[in-house]
């Protein structure tokens, strides 16, 4: 039985298919993934494992027993690949269409890598595996054969020039009873998460929004999606590329029906417990219609497009349709398993202080209390907004500290009575954990007034710095009062009563600790005003936690007194001297901090990346933690590799976001 | 009676002057009528007790939220809150 070695970035197919050519005695293989640490790397053998419990339950009982000595699981890293060995192999391609994550770049890159391991690796027979709805296909060639992408014409080459059979698999969507929830997901496992992430992210913020109101979705009303069960297809895909010798073939697995894309639509609604409406005027979608909208972006192709079903061309399709009771069950059963994986986050972080090692340093007025989180990988610090509690932050750490070592406190100063806490007395609490923890190398994160502790130290230290990413960055640009948000307007002006004449303190320290009223006025008749009010909102979990900095008349006067002395240090004015790379990020709905105000911010950096999130707000750290784990993760590395190579360009990818990444 | 219409007068006067002195939608700024919504004038929370503060200053009374209070959502909300508390301190 050959070696075999599957590589690229579809891990939900990548565990079937694992599964599927374990079932075989004897079969070894090699998987090698991009991003992998133990978290994802349990996700995958359980998933494998259950799959290989189904495929062989029936024919082999006893085989699962021995799978996992036949299959290795690697963190691909190009230093190992000399060492990889393969007959065969398969390449799953996949996409990450989200604002600030690299994907053209990382997606060639991929390809590029898998290709050049496979020739090394002796492999004389490739199996390609990508979606019909890739590139544009055009008219279909003879016997209804899909035109081959770019990137499949390119596959093709190399393995001529390197004397490689190559098989290409083209599906429509895949669908399964299974779902991975570390992964953003392909195709139609894509359009799940989606689902799932926005639907939990506006019942967050109005928990009765969807009662009365439906998604709406922009499509054609004779669109269809051409849905296949994932097991079958992957089970006549293996059998091909064992029986058949047919190559440089696009060998397309697609139904014979195709599905109306409203009947799914209403089925996947359903699911979810709430409408979903196909229509197609552009201007009767709102602002959340156009928020799901903006994250479907990339998977369109799949009832936009052309019809999959017309490329019938080996007659594999009979057999492959999923029927309408099967559809039901495995949506539900992936709606059951992201719910579940939500719910085992949401304990995880219950006792989010108690899963990091607390360390205190002492300082002149009083001790610095920090967290660690995480043990390994490279340091992550991350610069609280002044005054906040670590909560906004739980969601985020959860995935971060799998990978990294994050350290967070909360800002000093609120609660002493005497004395007043000043910007370098932030900055030198950075350097005390630095020095305390020893650390050579770290990543900085700030949030809202975080990113100035961030440059001022900086400016000071610049040595340990690798990057930094500012969230919703508060900075005070000269002359540009024009960019600040009522709310920032309304907290200054604020601040400045309670210091100039601090016996109105009280009273506005009492009227501050009052819950605010935050709802939307669901019954308003504008659809675009309500969805706008309900996008604006704050995270339910959060609205208690906005209020820490006015816990008491002494916490909010210096609050106060801190906010007045951030406004009057001008710490944009070092801009220029920064030498690392900057990810600076902007909400949409941010009301505190306006995303135009961050765009203006990256520009004054010389090395610096924009990211506008459509439809977040202040707090989309907390709302969208994989989103944003994603994009600094991928921000981290490509920030290394620019870092490495002063002359890499990195270009725009999609959506709204505006890159100079390239040395100046 | 006549003093106390004068009073409620002058209050109303301050209180739509302390309140479109907030108005962020510039349109929107001048004669406001009582049924205006503070949210469609670009007044949120925190502008509400900005408010409150300057409105503490003109009138020497006590302008603050409490937990329990009927929320204040327009402006007419904000002139009976005024002369709740006038009457209370017994201007």
């Amino acid at each position: 039985m050959p070696d075999v070695i599957i590589v690229g970035r579809n891990p939900l197919l990548g565990a079937q298919l694992a599964a599927m050519l374990l079932a075989s005695p004897g079969q070894r293989l090699t998987w090698l993934l991009d991003e992998v640490d133990n978290w994802v790397a349990r996700d995958l053998t359980n998933l494998v494992a259950e799959c290989l419990s189904r495929i062989s339950g029936d024919r082999a009982p006893g085989l699962e027993e021995s799978w996992w000595e036949r299959m290795k699981l690697v963190f691909w890293k190009t230093d190992q690949e000399d060492s990889v060995k393969a007959s065969e192999a398969w390449f799953l391609t996949g996409k990450c269409s989200l604002p600030g994550v690299a994907n053209n770049e990382f997606e060639e890159d991929c390809l590029r890598r898998s290709l050049h391991l496979i020739a090394t690796s002796g492999v004389g027979v490739l199996n390609y595996v990508g979606s019909i709805y890739d590139g544009d296909r055009g008219t279909p060639a003879h016997s209804n054969t899909p035109q081959l992408s770019a990137a499949e014409r390119e596959v093709c080459r190399f393995c001529a020039e390197h004397k490689i059979r190559v098989r290409l698999f083209l599906s429509s969507w895949l669908v399964g009873e299974h779902c991975l929830p570390h992964d953003f997901g392909q195709g139609v496992d894509r359009l799940f998460h989606i689902m799932d992430e926005l639907t939990a992210e506006i019942q967050e913020r109005s928990s009765e929004y969807f009662d009365f109101h439906a998604l709406r979705v922009l499509a054609s009303t004779d669109a269809t999606v051409n849905l296949v069960r994932m097991d079958h297809a992957v089970q006549l895909m293996v059998y091909t590329s064992a029986h058949k010798k047919v190559f440089d073939f696009p060998y397309c697995i697609v139904s014979t029906e195709e599905t109306p894309f409203s009947d799914f639509c209403e089925l996947l609604g359903e699911v979810y417990g709430l409408r979903i409406l196909c229509v197609e005027n552009p201007e009767a979608l709102n602002a959340i219609d156009r928020l799901f909208g903006f994250q479907l972006a990339g998977t369109e192709a799949a009832w936009s497009g052309q019809k999959a079903c017309i490329y019938q061309n080996t007659g594999a399709g009979v057999g492959l349709e999923l029927s309408q009771d099967a559809q039901a069950a495995f949506l539900f059963s992936i709606h059951q398993s992201l719910g579940k994986a939500r719910l085992a986050r949401d304990e995880r972080i219950a006792d989010f202080h108690g899963k990091m090692e607390k360390r205190t340093a002492p300082r002149d007025v009083s001790t610095l209390t920090y967290y660690i989180a995480g043990t390994q990988g490279e340091y992550i610090l991350v610069l609280n907004a002044l005054g906040q509690p670590l909560d906004y932050w739980s969601r985020l750490i959860d995935i971060l500290m799998r990978r990294y070592r994050v350290i967070i406190w909360e800002t000093r100063g609120l609660s002493l009575e005497a004395g007043e806490l000043r910007l370098s007395d932030l900055v030198d609490d950075i350097e005390v954990i630095v020095r305390q923890e020893q650390i050579d190398s770290c990543h900085l994160v700030g949030w809202c007034n975080g990113p100035q502790v961030a440059m001022e130290f900086y400016v000071r230290h610049p040595e340990p710095i690798l990057d930094m990413v500012f969230l919703n960055c508060a900075f005070t640009i000269p002359g540009r009062s024009d960019l600040q948000t009522s709310y920032g307007e309304t907290l200054e002006a604020l601040c400045r009563i309670m210091i100039d004449n601090p016996s109105m303190t009280g009273s506005i320290h009492r009227s501050l600790s009052v819950p605010p009223v935050t709802e939307a006025n669901l019954d308003d008749s504008d659809a675009e005003g309500r969805a706008i009010q309900v996008l604006s909102l704050t995270n339910i979990h959060l609205r208690e936690s906005v209020r820490a900095p006015f816990r008491t008349e002494i916490s909010t006067f210096n609050y106060a007194r801190q906010i007045l002395h951030l406004v009057a240090s001008p710490t944009l004015d070092y801009a220029a001297i920064v030498q690392v790379p900057i990810l600076v990020v902007g909400c949409e709905h941010d009301q505190v901090v306006g995303s135009t105000k961050s765009e203006v911010v990256a520009d004054l950096f010389p090395r610096s990346r924009y990211v506008q999130l459509p439809g977040a707000t202040h707090y989309s750290f907390y709302d969208r933690p994989e989103h944003l784990a994603r994009m600094m993760e991928s921000f981290f590395k490509e920030s290394q590799i620019v870092s490495s190579h002063k002359d890499v360009k990195i270009v725009s990818h999609n959506g709204i976001e505006r890159e100079q990444m390239s040395s100046r | 009676m006549e003093a106390n219409i004068i009073i409620a007068n002058e209050l109303r006067t301050i209180v739509v002057e302390a309140i479109n002195t907030r108005v962020t939608k510039a349109q929107l700024k001048g004669a406001l009528r009582d049924d205006v919504r503070l949210a469609d004038l670009g007044i949120d929370s925190l502008g509400l007790i900005l408010i409150f503060a300057d409105l503490s200053s003109r009138t020497g009374l006590q302008f603050e939220r409490w937990e329990g209070m009927a929320p204040i959502r327009t402006v007419d909300d904000v002139i009976q809150f005024a002369l709740v508390l006038s009457q209370r301190s017994g201007h």
